[in-house]
């Protein structure tokens, strides 16, 4: 499924700072390098995902992509053109080709005002219609999203979270985007309704053959609707796969920590999980080496070896559209069942200062069952 | 709207609404019923006290207390609400338009309310009634100027607030910007902040009024006023005390009932109690 055409979002060498302003270093703030040379390239019609844990840059890469932030450094290009500079009427042409689902759909939407009225707006902003025709288009984009024409007169308050974020959905779709961001779309919902959100973007994408950037911080959620798959860690990129070869071959120590932690997927048993040690926050990497190398047990079973300190890993590809940012990845390119037990062994010695801490991976209950689209709740 | 119908809901703001009503209606029909000219001047009947001719006695010129204090009730509020719309549409353009834009607008803008916030209210309005000498006109302007950084800052920093909700991110993805971001998003997210605000406003405002005038820089005689009124009476406090208390009773009591619709106000906009009864 990976690469199909030419890309129609490239990311290259994206970077966002915050807090570097003098007066916030005046002020001992720390910087934050949210995102931190993020390079993707994301095909016309795929959905693409972006996993990582809390903190790890998701959201940021997401408003970037959106325009409500700049990069620090790096372009990002939307079918060839950098849009990070663009302004006025360029800049609103821009949004009428991408658009952005919100994590929560109870403050993405203004309480005081009608569907009508929100979904009305992209409309009379870029004068796509009017009147009777408007009308129409509104009443069709409800029932697009499995949500009824009569509804439209009622308020945010009068929906449940999973009509909602359809209502968010319709909105992003009102300008007819071709790309489509969605930041953890249903991570805020309704347990009951996820998989029907899910179901629901899938079959949006699929009929109307948007791109979409899918971000989650639940690769279970993204091996459901995504092709490729991009893991962040601290605002870098571990890895880059397709779907399959993710699922089946995770090559970096932080995919594979997150796939043991995913029973549903992971080969053999659903009761042994990799643990993870520490907290995203909880050690700061060594400046120049790996990210990861703080919790990496790759690294551990190797010996602790210099180059994870000394040196970054920048992502080499092992094969087509698979692509890794870890010294020793292919010493081994699978996921050790067997070494779990050592691993775990390792956990309680005397070394480790912390405990272990699971990846924030949902609990098994929460595997999207594959139902109809359509169904409102 | 929905919110009158909570405000409605809650007694003590009831009891406001139907004050001020009282007062609203006497202010404005009064002087048109009453027969008594409240500058006839009678000095066989100084200083009389309540008879069934003058319910509320005379002052010092035999001019009829009750007649005085109606006629001057419409003089009182007129330049409450006249001062509290002025201080309300300074401050809520001042406010927008700072938090709004951001940068050095807001700044520069934030720097000049912070030179005018650090001087008390009503010495900003004596500072501008010095300048254009006492009149209803100049205490309209005065208070209305002196309330304007108050309201600027408060408005400023719900706009600022207001402008990072994922809302307005939304509106802004769809490609919202400038006045129809504030027509669609931004203002209505401040109404209810500026209603109890105006409200409260309104009560300083008689207050201040009824200040200016006891110091003799609010409305002149013979116009009367409450303020006015207060002055006027100051000299004769042992002698006639009511020429003071009746106008400074009318003023506690419009105060009165403004803080009770203030205080209801903001129970009825609480957005906990609209989450419960459903948000307008
Ligand atoms: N406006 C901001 N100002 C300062 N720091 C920020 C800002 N936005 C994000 N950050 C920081 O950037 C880092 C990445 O944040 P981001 O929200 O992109 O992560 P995320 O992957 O979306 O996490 P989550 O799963 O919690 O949504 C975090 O350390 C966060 O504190
Ligand atoms: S480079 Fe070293 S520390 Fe980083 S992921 Fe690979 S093995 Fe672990
Ligand atoms: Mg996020």
């Amino acid at each position: 499924m990976s690469g199909i055409g030419r890309p129609l979002l490239e990311l290259d060498h994206v970077e966002r700072m915050f807090g570097g302003s003098w007066l916030g270093r005046l002020g001992g703030d720390n910087v934050v390098r949210a995102v931190d040379d993020v390079t993707l390239s994301i095909a016309a019609g795929e959905a693409f995902g972006i996993v990582g844990e809390s903190g790890s840059g998701k959201t940021t890469v997401g408003r970037m992509i959106v325009r409500l932030l700049d990069p620090t450094a790096g372009a990002i290009r939307f079918e060839g053109q950098d849009i990070t500079r663009l302004r006025g009427g360029a800049l609103l042409a821009y949004r009428r080709s991408v658009q952005m689902v919100f994590q929560n759909p109870y403050l993405s939407l203004n309480p005081r005002r009608r569907v009508r009225d929100m979904l009305l707006d992209a409309y009379r902003i870029h004068h796509l219609a009017s009147g009777r025709d408007a009308e129409e288009r509104v009443a069709a984009l409800m029932e697009m999203v499995g949500l009824r024409r009569t509804m439209l007169d009622r308020y945010p308050h009068e929906f449940s979270s999973g009509q909602r974020q359809r209502i968010g959905i319709a909105r992003a779709l009102s300008v007819e985007p071709r790309l489509i961001v969605a930041d953890e779309p249903v991570s805020a919902l309704d347990v009951s309704v996820q998989a029907q959100v899910l179901n629901l973007l899938r079959g949006l994408q699929e009929e109307l053959g948007l791109t979409v950037v899918f971000i989650s911080h639940d690769l279970r959620a993204v091996s459901f609707l995504c092709s490729r798959v991009a893991v962040l860690y601290l605002g870098q990129v571990m890895e880059v796969a397709p779907r399959r070869a993710l699922v089946e071959r995770a090559a970096h120590p932080y995919t594979q920590a997150l796939m043991g932690s995913m029973p549903s997927l992971a080969p053999g048993s659903g009761i042994t999980r990799e643990v993870i040690r520490g907290d995203i926050a909880d050690q700061q990497p060594p400046p120049g080496g790996c990210v990861f190398a703080p919790r990496c047990e790759l690294r551990r079973r190797l010996g602790d070896p210099d180059r994870c300190l000394t040196e970054r890993p920048w992502p080499r590809e092992l094969s087509e559209g698979h692509a890794v940012a870890c010294h020793f990845a292919d010493a081994e390119a699978r996921p050790d069942t067997d070494a779990r037990p050592e691993a775990t062994g390792a956990a309680a010695g005397p070394t480790t200062p912390t405990t272990p801490t699971m990846v924030g991976i949902s609990d098994p209950t929460r595997v999207p069952a594959v139902t109809s689209t359509g169904a409102t709740t | 709207m929905n919110v009158i119908r909570r405000l409605w809901r809650i007694r003590s703001a009831r009891v406001g609404v139907v004050l001020a009503v009282l007062l609203l209606t006497t202010a404005i029909l009064g002087p048109m019923l009453l027969p008594l000219d409240p500058n006839a001047i009678d000095v066989r009947a100084r200083f009389a006290g309540p008879s069934t001719a003058h319910w509320l006695g005379t002052d010092d010129l035999g001019r009829d207390t009750f007649t005085r204090l109606v006629h001057g009730s419409r003089m009182s509020l007129f330049i409450a609400a006249l001062s509290a719309l002025l201080g309300t549409l300074l401050g809520v353009t001042l406010g927008v338009i700072t938090g709004f834009l951001g940068g050095w607008v807001d700044v520069a803008g934030m720097r000049v309310v912070d030179l005018f916030f650090a001087i008390p209210t009503l010495l900003v309005a004596i500072g501008i009634v010095a300048l254009f000498g006492p009149s209803a006109t100049t205490t309209i302007l005065a208070l209305g100027i002196a309330y304007t950084p108050l309201y600027a800052r408060l408005v400023r920093g719900t706009v600022v607030s207001v402008r990072s909700r994922t809302y307005v991110d939304a509106s802004r993805v769809l490609g919202a910007r400038g006045v129809r971001l504030l027509r669609t998003d931004i203002l209505p997210g401040i109404v209810p902040i500026a209603l109890v605000q105006t409200t409260a406003l309104l009560g300083f405002a008689l207050v201040d009024e009824a200040s200016l005038g006891f110091l003799g820089l609010g409305v002149q005689p013979p116009d009367a006023s409450w303020g006015q009124m207060i002055n006027a009476g100051r000299q004769f406090i042992f002698q006639a005390p009511w020429l003071t208390l009746i106008p400074g009773f009318a003023v506690i009591l419009a105060v009165f009932s403004i803080n009770l619709i203030g205080d209801g106000l903001r129970d009825a906009l609480d957005p906990r109690a609209s989450q419960r009864v459903g948000d307008t």
